[in-house]
């Protein structure tokens, strides 16, 4: 699943997906955004949500990513690990290279994680979505 | 070449000359700096980086060569010559041992031969070889092993 932040081309697996909801929600969640994750600092356009399941405790929680989505097949040979050089968060998995164009492959998991320890939370604390 | 051997007398037997390394002489916004050449991969035109969230102002983000993932440092930033990226030109892609990255550079001044001597006291971090006077100008020789350390050690100190 591709998600474009601004200029920044971002890419999740579908497996670690539990669903792809519209926005605002309609269920209460813990959220976090994809823009203010990129340091983008302005809302999503045409925003979806992605839902799916922190890796520590399993809690479902939810990214707010720009739509629209893509969703592509990406061959294991196209990801690559990143530069240990960068110590890049967990939940930066890898960079995928494809025909000239570079996409950065999240952990939603581990976004999970970081979302519910509030470290990557969205700008707004109280979002006029969670209704 | 930088550092003239001085002048032998008449019958004197000639003075060894110094030794010289030939190194890439560039500009980050304002300060000029030498990396040895035999560190460096290639030069070419920059190409847009993809950033990677988490990481430090002074990476730039990473992009593709030679079917490789590479990360790109802002130098200026990184050696704290400035607070901000300037023109970018040029990418350097240096190279020690596994460790690869591709520095933003304003100019490229071409190879000149820089002095293996200690140079002139620098506060610049991983300029082992000190400042020199090449080519008119003053250079900060890097060196590349300490510029990787240097990376590591400024990335792991935000974690």
């Amino acid at each position: 699943m591709l998600a474009s932040a601004g200029a920044d081309l971002f890419a999740f697996e579908s497996r670690q997906l539990g669903a792809v909801l519209g926005w605002p929600l309609v269920v209460i969640l813990p959220w976090g955004s994809l823009h203010a994750l990129a340091g983008i600092p302005v809302e999503e356009w045409e925003p979806r949500a992605l839902l799916a399941r922190s890796a520590g405790s399993g809690e479902p929680f939810v990214l707010r990513v720009p739509g629209p989505l893509r969703e592509e097949d990406v061959a294991a040979g196209e990801i690559h690990p990143v530069p240990p050089l960068l110590s890049a968060p967990a939940w930066v998995r890898g960079i995928v290279l494809r025909d000239g164009a570079t996409a950065v492959l999240l952990d939603l998991p581990a976004l999970g994680d970081a979302v519910l320890s509030s470290a990557i939370s969205s700008p707004s604390p109280a979002p006029e979505a969670l209704r | 070449m930088v550092t003239p051997a001085p002048p032998s007398g008449p019958g004197e037997p000639a003075a060894p000359a110094a030794s010289a390394t030939p190194c890439l002489v560039f500009r980050a916004v304002a300060h000029w700096y030498a990396i040895p050449a035999a560190r460096v991969v290639s030069v070419s035109a920059p190409s847009r980086p993809v950033r990677v969230p988490g990481t430090p102002p002074f990476v730039r983000g990473v992009i593709a060569s030679a079917g490789k993932v590479v990360p790109v440092l802002t130098l200026s930033m990184l050696l704290g010559e400035s607070s901000r990226s300037g023109d970018v030109a040029r990418l350097v892609l240096v190279q020690d041992g596994g460790r690869m990255a591709a520095c933003e550079v304003a100019e490229v001044l071409g190879i000149e031969d820089v002095s293996d001597q200690a140079g002139g006291p620098t506060d610049v971090p991983a300029a082992a070889g000190g400042a020199h006077r090449v080519a008119g100008r003053l250079v900060t020789r890097l060196e590349v092993d300490r510029l990787m350390d240097l990376v590591t050690s400024a990335v792991r100190g935000r974690a």
